[in-house]
């Protein structure tokens, strides 16, 4: 599968807390957005990949009636917090194999109506309810990784907590997100502690909503910016989790992104920019090994030196990533490839990666116990 | 659900009611429900008295719940076994490595009892 699939165009809403607004409005903004920085119209969409988690049964068709863009095939797409990432795949494979030439991505959340805290487990399941009942919610297994992270890599909480400094200043540079405000790594040590060793700056917030649309085409864009294309997709579910495995490995990951690396021929050190699934600082950590960012037991190296900031070697979560931005969690997926795009096209205004050839995005999905996450997506793009 | 553990003698430590994949000899908790097509790619085994603190985390709810702290961990077992559950310990004492074992909580009237760990005895020098 040779064709080329190139984002023709992109749009998000700001994520906020949008009270005041529906799904509906959520989606037709960021759609509409979309269609028009690629110069297309409604008409133009051959096919529509809707991704959401807690919206409900045929919720794509529900938010695209009154756009009017209805009859073409319509795909509603879950997968946690990949669910945007696997729309985006989906809709790929459907385009490289000739099915349609021109499509659209969105995904979308509503938190805000949940009345936040932590997101709710997987409950279709009799371990993941068990463990449910003792306990087990996402903050608290991310929780567990970090203090196993810290005790065989001889690290203080420190470590975790310049993830959020770092994410959190790129935040503030960002429009799109909604915690702006820098923060000190004191004021991320001592603010509430939530699921030792991890502090409430140290979670992404999840009283967030909001909305992230592409346009996907095998044509070439009638858009006025550079044309950004998907040189490598993958998707990946996570295998039982038997025995006493190493929970700091994160498996599910390196074994995606190994497949996109492989797809897209490009080496990891060729990556400029990354959108990565930082829902806990705990979790950038890992996943720049997973990444091959870092070689295995460098992650924190990396962070230190400064080549994961912004104007470091390789930025990693230039938006602010889910720490800054938030985390409605079928938006993000898409959200992520918005962003990616945004810094290949040299729009990223206030976070610019200067020269950036290659991005890549990451969103790992969990909820349920048993497996080593759920789903995993990685996709590399490039101009 | 079947149930996760019994209860011993004492009726306070219980053993665990845990599968083993014929496949690859690794444990898993709680048991494959005997009723289920897959059942047969399991065998069923037990788990009993000291296991290994792997990872823990105290929970802190938020404030407005006014609950107190707790302690959640992973604790492995001799054989290739991992549980989740909740940890009574005094976080001072809580360190990784450490000799856990599992005891039946609760079961009162309206309540069913639950498992829970607790912090093995040291064995006296």
């Amino acid at each position: 599968m040779s064709t080329t699939v190139h984002i023709a165009g992109t749009a998000m809403t700001p994520f906020a807390r949008h009270e005041d607004k529906s799904m509906q409005d959520l989606v037709q903004a960021a759609v509409l957005g979309a269609l028009a920085d690629a110069g297309l119209e409604p008409g133009d969409v051959q096919a529509m990949y809707s991704a959401n988690v807690y919206g409900g049964m045929i919720l794509g068709q529900v938010l695209a009636r009154d756009l009017q863009i209805t009859g073409p095939a319509l795909y509603n797409v879950e997968n946690a917090c990949a669910s945007g990432a696997t729309a985006v795949h989906l809709a790929r494979q459907a385009l490289q194999l000739g099915v349609y030439d021109t499509v659209v991505v969105w995904g979308v959340e509503a938190l805000t109506q949940l009345g936040g805290g932590t997101i709710p487990l997987q409950r279709n399941d009799y371990k993941t309810q068990l463990y449910s009942d003792q306990g087990m919610t996402l903050p608290s297994v991310y929780a567990m990784r970090a203090m196993r992270y810290l005790y065989e890599r001889g690290e203080s909480p420190e470590i975790l907590a310049r993830v959020a400094v770092k994410n959190r200043a790129a935040g503030a540079r960002n429009p799109y997100a909604q915690q702006r405000k820098e923060v000190t790594l004191e004021e991320v040590l001592t603010s509430r502690p939530v699921a030792e060793p991890l502090t409430l700056l140290q979670c992404c917030p999840s009283m967030v909503d909001g909305a992230a649309a592409v346009v996907l085409t095998t044509k070439q864009p009638k858009g006025r910016q550079k044309a950004v294309r998907i040189l490598g997709s993958a998707v990946q579910s996570g295998h039982q989790e038997l025995g006493c495995e190493d929970i700091l490995d994160a498996e599910i990951t390196a074994r995606t992104a190994r497949k996109a690396y492989e797809e897209a021929s490009v080496p990891p050190a060729d990556v400029d920019v990354v959108e990565l699934h930082d829902a806990f600082t705990i979790a950038e950590l890992l996943y720049y090994e997973a990444l091959q960012l870092a070689p295995p037991g460098e992650g924190a190296a990396l962070l230190r030196r400064g080549d994961t900031a912004l104007g470091g070697r390789v930025p990693v979560n230039p938006s602010g990533g889910l720490l800054a931005k938030g985390h409605p969690l079928g938006a993000t997926g898409v959200a992520q490839m918005v962003e990616i795009t945004w810094q290949l096209q040299g729009r990223a205004t206030g976070r610019q990666v200067e020269g950036a050839k290659i991005g890549l995005t990451q969103c790992t999905g969990g909820g349920i116990a048993g497996v080593d996450h759920a789903a995993s997506s990685v996709h590399l793009l490039g101009v | 659900m079947e149930n996760t553990f019994k209860k011993g003698l004492d009726g306070r430590d219980v053993t665990l009611l845990a599968s083993r994949s014929k496949a690859g000899g690794k444990g898993t908790f709680p048991r494959i429900p005997s009723h289920t097509p897959v059942a047969g790619l399991y065998e069923d085994i037990e788990l009993s008295g000291p296991a290994s603190l792997y990872s823990y985390t105290v929970i802190h709810p938020n404030p407005k719940l006014a609950t107190s702290a707790f302690v959640l961990a992973l604790v492995d077992y001799p054989g290739e076994t991992r549980v989740f559950g909740r940890l009574s310990c005094p976080a001072e004492d809580l360190r990784i490595g450490m000799s856990v074992h599992a005891i039946a909580e609760g079961g009162g009237v309206g309540s069913e009892a639950v498992y829970r760990f607790v912090k093995a005895e040291e064995p006296s020098a």
